[in-house]
């Protein structure tokens, strides 16, 4: 609690709450950080990053911001949901890249030394290749699911909101009528 | 200044500008970039707005 003197009257005004200024720290912070881990991804990717990443990230952040936008009454939790999406997008297109590299240098006979029991001679390349589906699957699929499941709740936000509008004409003719 | 010094800050004005004219570059070529910055800017707004309207200031005067 802060004191101020003026002619008078004290004025007793509570500061800022070291949980307050965390609050304000995370809501400029988190997102200045998963901005960052996207350019970092869209980076490190290359052309790949460019064509395919940066729009997807792009169009998950935007519909999340729009939807907040929208329905301010579930902007905290929008809000966090695209955070986490974008920012686990990134993360894991990272994590498969940085598996695909250590893959790429592994050939059957090791893996037949890592895992003590003969395997196919073609191991190696299955295993990059199959990390690769994944990487493609993975860039596509949660951006259209993200997109969507924000598209959904945009749309029963809205019939939502029609309906009680039609509800509360009907109220309103009834409250006429009566009197 | 040494020689190993005058290099080292070379080397580090170097970095830097190189860091930023390829964010520069990738700016300039993708325009889904520009995206991203404006949903960034919104999420912050959103962000702080959100936090200035769950807080209560109490001041009470004492005449």
């Amino acid at each position: 609690m802060n004191s101020i003197n003026s002619e008078n009257s004290v004025t007793y005004k509570q500061g800022m709450s070291s949980q307050e200024l965390s609050g304000y720290f995370k809501a400029v912070a988190v997102p200045i950080g998963v901005f960052l881990l996207v350019v970092f991804a869209v980076s490190r990717f290359g052309a790949y990053g460019n064509q395919i990443i940066a729009p997807a990230a792009s169009a998950m952040w935007i519909i999340g911001a729009i939807v907040a936008f929208k329905i301010p009454a579930q902007r905290r939790s929008t809000l966090k949901e695209t955070m986490i999406s974008v920012a686990g997008y990134c993360a894991g297109l990272l994590l498969i890249k940085w598996l695909i590299g250590i893959a790429a240098n592994t050939s059957s006979e090791q893996l037949m030394a890592s895992f003590s029991q003969p395997m196919p001679a073609g191991t190696g390349s299955t295993i990059s290749g199959f990390l690769q589906s994944m990487l493609w699957i993975l860039s596509f699929m949660t951006p259209i699911t993200v997109c969507g499941m924000q598209a959904k709740k945009l749309v029963t936000f809205q019939k939502t909101m029609s309906k009680n509008k039609v509800l509360d004409q009907i109220r309103g003719i009834r409250d006429q009528q009566r009197r | 200044m040494g020689a190993n010094a005058k290099l080292l800050l070379q080397s580090i004005e170097a970095f830097h500008s190189n860091g930023w004219n390829y964010l520069v570059y990738i700016f300039s070529t993708n325009w889904c970039l520009f995206l991203l910055i404006l949903a960034c800017v919104a999420t912050v707004v959103f962000g702080v707005k959100e936090q200035s309207q769950a807080v209560v200031r109490e001041e009470q005067n004492i005449l």
